[in-house]
């Protein structure tokens, strides 16, 4: 027996061989399972890198965790296509200086991943936010959710309330003031409960039920893919089994709780990711398509009222605010920034890079893009590049991390 | 919840799930023969531990109680379709090796054509080293039931091999 269990275990050993060093392993990915709830939110990674998030999974292009970490940073003003680094060795010490209402994209800082700075969509005023947030932010980053609390831009309390069970997991709205959520948040028993989407005021912390949409589940979610009042509707999707794919979704108008209209898929089918604009008015499908042991991609634009639009020969990864973009990528390709309507590219990003998450800019057609390596990273923590590109291409700014 | 109270909880569990973290990685990795994959699983897993760590009532389960979240999450990856179509037939090619010893390349060659079932409880059992009793949580069975399959697993590698082998 004794020799056996050598056997067996130096057949397990050659092949444990090949993980390698466990380095920090152990760290990092229980900072980023944790963080992945909370940092993530607090950065404004929702719906969009939410399904990005599953979409790069499927892929199985090397998923590592976000990391902010670095050694080097470098922030970059700049107005062309192909930005230069300009070298910073420190973290930002100056504070950002800019009025409350302007909206910011908020980062950790690259030479100190602790501290979360702050940058504006023309990307020409950048500092140290006056209060480091916690939870996730609004489209202007100057209101912050967690669980229990909203605070604003100066860590003022603006409200308590019941807005998740550990984490944030409601979704912002286009008026900055508000934003759906689905609850009950966790725990609905073995025979699931069914979900009613509320939509909450920020300023008081006050829940107004809309409809009872979908059923929570042990091994799936109900999230929030779009909320919108300024158009009127939020679109609401329940997770495949295990969490993978879209079951359904419905596009509910939220001043009656009308269900607008509804998508279903075969859950023995290849899974569906969908992704909605921020209005709710365009969603794209996504579907695999397998040959061989190649998989692309192909997604469907739905219209207002459902009904087909458009087609993109990738996975839509997001859309931007007013929605006449759409960020695409398929497998390895680099990831690009399109219109809708696909006959023209606005950017291409760099080769080897997978989103991990974006951010629309509120009432404009700018994007912040964060790219990380598609190859597992030889060093870790792996380098992460934020993009502030606008409308019409031009990389506006562009922070990178050089371990 | 404050900050701080969060913080702390943030702390106590890195502190009792941290030391797990590494074993489960390598399960995780035996389960599913890719790095990346493996870290997926293995932070997916860490991130269900969280939410669910009030459920375990018994801390002294905590291991097999973690190990079995990990062993979930990784069965979840390899039955997604696009996992059992492409990545399978991939990573999980029979090796080639230059070992001259033919009783462990026969071992070897075996193991390549065990059923995950079956490695991953040669796994926890000869390379985790985890007590019977504690495989028989990991996997939702009896203790004698996990015996029972520890043996049939080494039958198919070794036919010669006796149960009472195993004792």
């Amino acid at each position: 027996m004794s020799k056996l269990r050598d056997d067996v275990r130096g057949a397990f050993d050659k092949e444990q061989a090949a993980l390698g060093d466990m380095g920090d392993a152990r760290h990092r990915l229980v900072h980023h399972a944790l963080s992945g709830r909370d940092v993530t939110d607090s950065r404004g990674l929702q719906w969009a890198a939410a399904t990005a998030a599953i979409l790069i999974a499927a892929i199985v292009i090397a998923t590592f965790a976000l990391v902010r970490a670095g050694n080097q940073s470098h922030i970059v003003p700049a107005a062309t296509p192909s930005p230069k680094a300009i070298a910073s060795l420190t973290p930002m010490t100056n504070p950002l200086n800019v009025p409350d209402s302007t909206p910011i994209i908020t980062f950790g800082d690259p030479a100190k991943p602790d501290q979360i700075d702050g940058i504006t969509w023309d990307g020409k005023q950048s500092g140290v936010l006056p209060y480091q947030p916690v939870g996730s932010g609004n489209p202007a980053n100057n209101l912050f959710a967690t669980a229990s609390e909203i605070r604003d831009r100066q860590g003022k309390l603006v409200a308590s309330g019941n807005f998740g069970s550990k984490f944030f997991t409601g979704t912002w709205a286009d008026d900055e003031i508000h934003f759906c959520q689905t609850v009950p948040f966790d725990n609905p028993g073995g025979s699931g409960l069914p979900t009613t989407l509320q939509i909450v005021d920020a300023r008081v912390g006050g829940a107004r039920n809309v409809a009872k949409v979908g059923t929570l589940y042990n091994q799936t979610y109900m999230g929030v893919a779009a909320c919108s009042v300024q158009f009127d509707r939020a679109v609401v999707y329940q997770s495949g089994g295990q969490g993978v794919g879209v079951a359904q979704f419905w596009v509910v108008q939220l001043s009656t709780g009308k269900i607008l209209w509804t998508r279903t898929f075969d859950p023995a089918g290849l899974p569906v990711q969908i992704v909605s604009s921020r209005d709710g008015q365009y969603i794209a499908e996504t579907r695999a398509i397998l040959t061989g042991n190649q998989a692309s991609w192909t997604s469907t634009i739905l219209g207002p009222d459902g009904s087909f639009a458009g087609t993109l020969a990738s996975a839509v990864v997001t859309f931007c605010w007013d929605g006449s973009l759409a960020v695409v990528q398929s497998g390895g390709d680099a990831v690009t920034i399109v219109t809708v309507t696909g006959d023209a590219t606005v950017w291409t990003g760099p080769t080897n890079y997978l989103v991990s998450e974006t951010r629309a800019e509120p009432d404009g057609s700018g994007l912040a893009l964060w790219l990380q390596p598609s190859k597992p990273a030889t060093v870790s923590p792996p380098p992460r590049e934020l993009y502030v590109i606008a409308g019409d291409g031009r990389v506006l700014a562009h922070i990178h991390d050089t371990p | 919840m404050n900050a701080d109270a969060a913080r702390a909880d943030e702390l106590e569990f890195e502190a009792l799930i941290g030391p797990l973290v590494e074993p489960g990685l390598r399960l995780a990795f035996s389960m599913l023969g890719d790095r990346a994959e493996a870290e997926d699983a293995t932070q997916e897993a860490i991130t269900r531990a969280w939410k669910r760590l009030r459920q375990l009532r018994d801390r002294s389960q905590l291991r097999a109680w973690f190990l079995a979240i990990v062993a979930n999450q990784c069965r979840n990856v390899r039955r997604t379709q696009w996992f059992s179509t492409v990545r399978i037939a991939e990573i999980f090619r029979p090796a080639r090796t230059a070992d001259t010893d033919v009783e462990r390349i026969d071992v070897a060659r075996a193991m390549s054509h065990l059923p995950m079932g079956d490695r991953q409880l040669l796994f926890m059992r000869f390379y985790l080293d985890l007590p019977i009793e504690e495989i028989a949580v990991v996997l939702g069975i009896s203790p004698a039931a996990a015996k029972g399959r520890i043996y049939r697993a080494c039958h198919k590698l070794r036919p010669d091999l006796q149960e009472e082998d195993l004792s």
